[in-house]
C-alpha cells in the first residue's frame, strides 16, 4: 500500500487511464472516521483481506492508496463522512448513528458493523435526578453536539426545549448553569460520574454502520455488493 | 445605499452567468430535440395553480414542500407547482380530451419546492421532461420512455451512464400481503428502501410466528435485489403474492424490449427501490452518470393520476434535473481530458 502525495485525485468513481475495463476494477473510495472507532474499522477490513493499516500509522496523511484492492481510503471527521458519501466523494464510509440520525442524509446503510458501541442519553446532576420525574418536564433547556436528535426526541414527547448547541466538553454546561441537562454519547459512563451527572433516559444505542452512496451503488455494483457480503460474514 | 452583502437571494435559488447559461441551453436544445423527433409535442404550463386543483395530483411528500400564497383578487390560495406532472394530468384530462390516445408530451419548466435552508438544497430546480399517456399500461409503453430517457442522455453526449430500473409493486406486494400491522410494514419498507439488512434482519426476526420461516427469508433478500438482469431470476424465485409476480413478470418484458434494442450496457435493476412520488404505481427508474454522486433525472409509471383528474388512463413519464445534468456534462469533459 503506498501512500498519495501532492498528487491530484480525481473524484471517487473516476476511471484511471482509458480503455473499458470492467467495473469490476473500478476504484472504490471509502471514507473513514477518524478517532475511537477508526482501529475497529481497519480491523474489519482486514478480516476479508483488504490491508488498510497504513491510515492508522500516519495520522496527518489524509488519502491511502491500497493498489492491490484498488480502493483509496480517507479519513476524515466523523461527522464528515456522511456529507462525502452523500455527495459522492466517497463512494462508501463508515458512520455512527448518531451522525446518521442527526444529519438524515440521503445515502443507502446496508449494514450495521456493530463496532463503536456507546449510548446516547438524557443526563443532569445528580441533586436534580434524585427528586427530578421525566414525566413532569415541560420545557427544558439541554446542551448538546447533536441538536436535531435533541429535538425530535423531546417533541416527540411533547416537552419544548431550549438547546445550547456546544461542540465539546457538554458535561460543563450543567456545572457551570449554562442548561440542566446534556444529551450526550456515554460508552462507560465514566465521564458522567466525575461530573456529578446521572442518566435519566437512554435515548438510543449507537453503533457504526456501514453507508452508501446511491449513485455507486447503481454504477458500481459488484463491488459494493463484494464488500457489503464480504463484512456480513465476519461481523 | 445597499452594501454588496445586502444584495443577496433568498436561500435555495441562483443566477446563472454565460457560461452555465449556455450549457444549460445547450441541454435543453439536445433533450427538446430529441423528444420531439419521437412525436412528443411541446406543452407549457402555468407557474401558479389553485391549490386545492394542484393538490388533487400531489401526494403527501409533496403537500408539505408548496409555498403558497392568497390570492388577492379571489382570496383563494394559490401555489406555486413543486412538480409539473400532475400539471400535465391536469392539462391532458381538462384540455385535451379530444385528442387521440396515446398522448405524448414534453415541457421544459421550473418548479419550486420548500427545503430547509441549510439543506442548501436548490428550492428552485429546472426540469426537462416527457410524459406518454395510453389508454392502458403496456411494457411496450415503458420501454419506450426508458429509450426516450437513454436517447436524451446520449444526446448530451454522455456516454458513462446508468438507468437503474425498479418496480415498486414489487416491495409494495411483498411486504403489504404480511399479516403485520400497517407501522411493522412501514419499519419494514423504510428498512428496505435504507438497503438497511440488519435492520431488516432484526426487525424481521423478531415479527415471530406472524411470519412463516420461508417468508422471513425471502423478505431478508429484498435488499439484495440490485445488479443486472440476473435480478430478476432471483426476484422471481422469491416472489410469493400475485402484485409482487405480476410486477417482477412487467419488468421482465420491458427488459426484454430494451436488450434488443442494445441498451445492455445503460441499464441496472433495483427491485428494492421505492423512491419517487407517492403517485407511482409501476416502474421506476433514475438516471445516474459517472462522477455526479446524484441522480440527474428520474421517472416512473403513475396509473392513478389521471383519473383523480376525471380522465382514467395510464401514464408513465420522467424528468431531468438540469442542475445535475450540467454537472455530469462537465465531469465528462474533465475525463476526456
Amino acid at each position: 500500500m503506498k501512500k498519495v502525495r501532492s498528487q491530484k485525485l480525481a473524484p471517487a468513481g473516476f476511471k484511471r487511464g482509458s480503455g473499458a475495463r470492467s467495473q469490476k476494477y473500478n476504484y472504490l473510495t471509502i471514507a473513514l472516521p477518524k478517532g475511537r472507532i477508526l482501529n475497529e474499522a481497519v480491523a474489519l477490513f482486514k478480516k476479508i483481506g483488504i490491508d488498510c493499516s497504513d491510515v492508522i500509522e500516519d495520522s496527518r496523511k489524509l488519502i491511502f492508496e491500497n493498489k492491490k484492492d484498488r480502493i483509496r481510503f480517507m479519513v476524515i471527521r466523523s461527522q464528515d463522512v456522511p456529507t462525502y458519501v452523500e455527495y459522492g466523494a466517497a463512494d462508501v464510509g463508515i458512520a455512527g448513528k448518531d451522525v446518521l440520525l442527526e444529519q438524515e442524509r440521503d445515502i443507502y446503510e446496508p449494514l450495521d458493523l456493530g463496532i463503536g458501541f456507546c449510548r446516547m442519553v438524557v443526563a443532569e446532576p445528580k441533586e436534580l435526578g434524585t427528586k427530578d420525574n421525566p414525566r413532569h418536564w415541560t420545557h427544558i433547556r439541554v446542551a448538546t453536539k447533536y441538536p436535531n436528535i435533541t429535538l425530535k426526541h423531546f417533541m416527540n414527547k411533547g416537552i419544548q426545549v431550549e438547546i445550547i448547541k456546544l461542540y465539546g466538553s457538554i458535561e460543563l454546561a450543567p456545572i457551570l448553569g449554562l442548561s440542566e441537562r446534556i444529551v450526550d454519547l456515554v460508552a462507560t459512563g465514566e465521564t458522567l460520574r466525575r461530573n456529578g451527572l446521572v442518566e435519566v433516559e437512554e435515548i438510543m444505542k449507537v453503533t457504526s454502520k456501514l453507508i452508501c452512496n446511491r449513485a455507486s451503488l447503481k454504477t458500481k455494483p459488484e463491488r459494493i455488493r463484494e464488500l457489503v457480503d464480504g463484512l456480513k460474514q465476519k461481523i | 445605499m445597499l452594501s454588496q452583502t445586502n444584495i443577496s437571494l433568498p436561500p435555495g435559488v441562483k443566477d446563472s452567468l454565460p457560461d452555465e447559461a449556455n450549457k444549460i441551453e445547450q441541454i435543453e436544445y439536445s433533450i427538446l430535440s430529441v423528444l420531439e423527433r419521437q412525436g412528443y409535442a411541446r406543452v407549457i404550463t402555468p407557474f401558479i395553480e389553485y391549490l386545492d386543483v394542484l393538490s388533487i395530483g400531489l401526494g403527501n411528500d409533496l403537500k408539505e414542500k408548496v409555498f403558497k400564497f392568497i390570492d388577492p383578487a379571489s382570496g383563494r390560495v394559490v401555489a406555486i407547482r413543486p412538480d409539473i406532472t400532475p400539471q400535465i394530468a391536469r392539462l391532458i384530462a381538462t384540455r385535451m380530451r379530444d385528442y387521440k390516445l396515446p398522448i405524448r408530451v414534453c415541457y421544459n419548466e421550473k418548479i419550486f419546492r420548500y427545503q430547509e435552508p441549510r439543506s442548501g438544497r436548490p428550492r428552485e430546480v429546472q426540469q426537462i421532461g416527457a410524459e406518454l399517456i395510453t389508454k392502458e399500461p403496456s411494457p411496450e409503453a415503458d420501454a419506450e420512455i426508458i429509450t426516450m430517457a437513454i436517447n436524451s442522455l446520449k444526446s448530451l453526449g454522455l456516454k458513462d451512464f446508468k438507468i437503474d430500473i425498479g418496480e415498486v409493486g414489487f416491495v409494495r406486494g411483498m411486504v403489504d400481503s404480511l399479516s403485520v400491522s400497517d407501522k411493522e410494514k412501514t419499519a419494514i419498507k423504510d428498512a428496505i428502501a435504507l438497503k438497511d439488512s440488519t435492520a431488516l434482519e432484526a426487525f424481521v426476526n423478531s415479527m415471530g410466528k406472524k411470519i412463516s420461516d420461508k417468508t422471513k427469508r425471502e423478505i431478508k433478500l429484498i435488499p439484495s435485489l440490485f445488479g443486472d438482469e440476473e435480478v430478476v431470476e432471483r426476484a422471481q424465485s422469491i416472489a410469493f403474492n400475485k402484485q409482487a409476480k405480476t410486477a417482477v413478470a412487467n419488468l421482465s418484458k420491458v427488459l426484454k424490449i430494451l436488450m434488443k434494442k442494445g441498451f445492455k450496457k445503460f441499464i441496472t435493476l433495483d427491485l428494492a427501490e421505492m423512491r419517487g412520488f407517492d403517485y407511482y404505481t409501476g416502474i421506476i427508474f433514475e438516471g445516474f452518470a459517472r462522477g455526479v454522486g446524484k441522480a440527474i433525472m428520474a421517472g416512473g409509471r403513475y396509473d392513478n393520476l389521471m383519473k383523480k383528474y376525471g380522465y382514467p388512463c395510464a401514464a408513465v413519464g420522467f424528468a431531468f434535473d438540469v442542475e445535475n445534468t450540467v454537472t455530469a456534462m462537465g465531469v465528462t469533459k474533465i475525463e476526456n481530458v
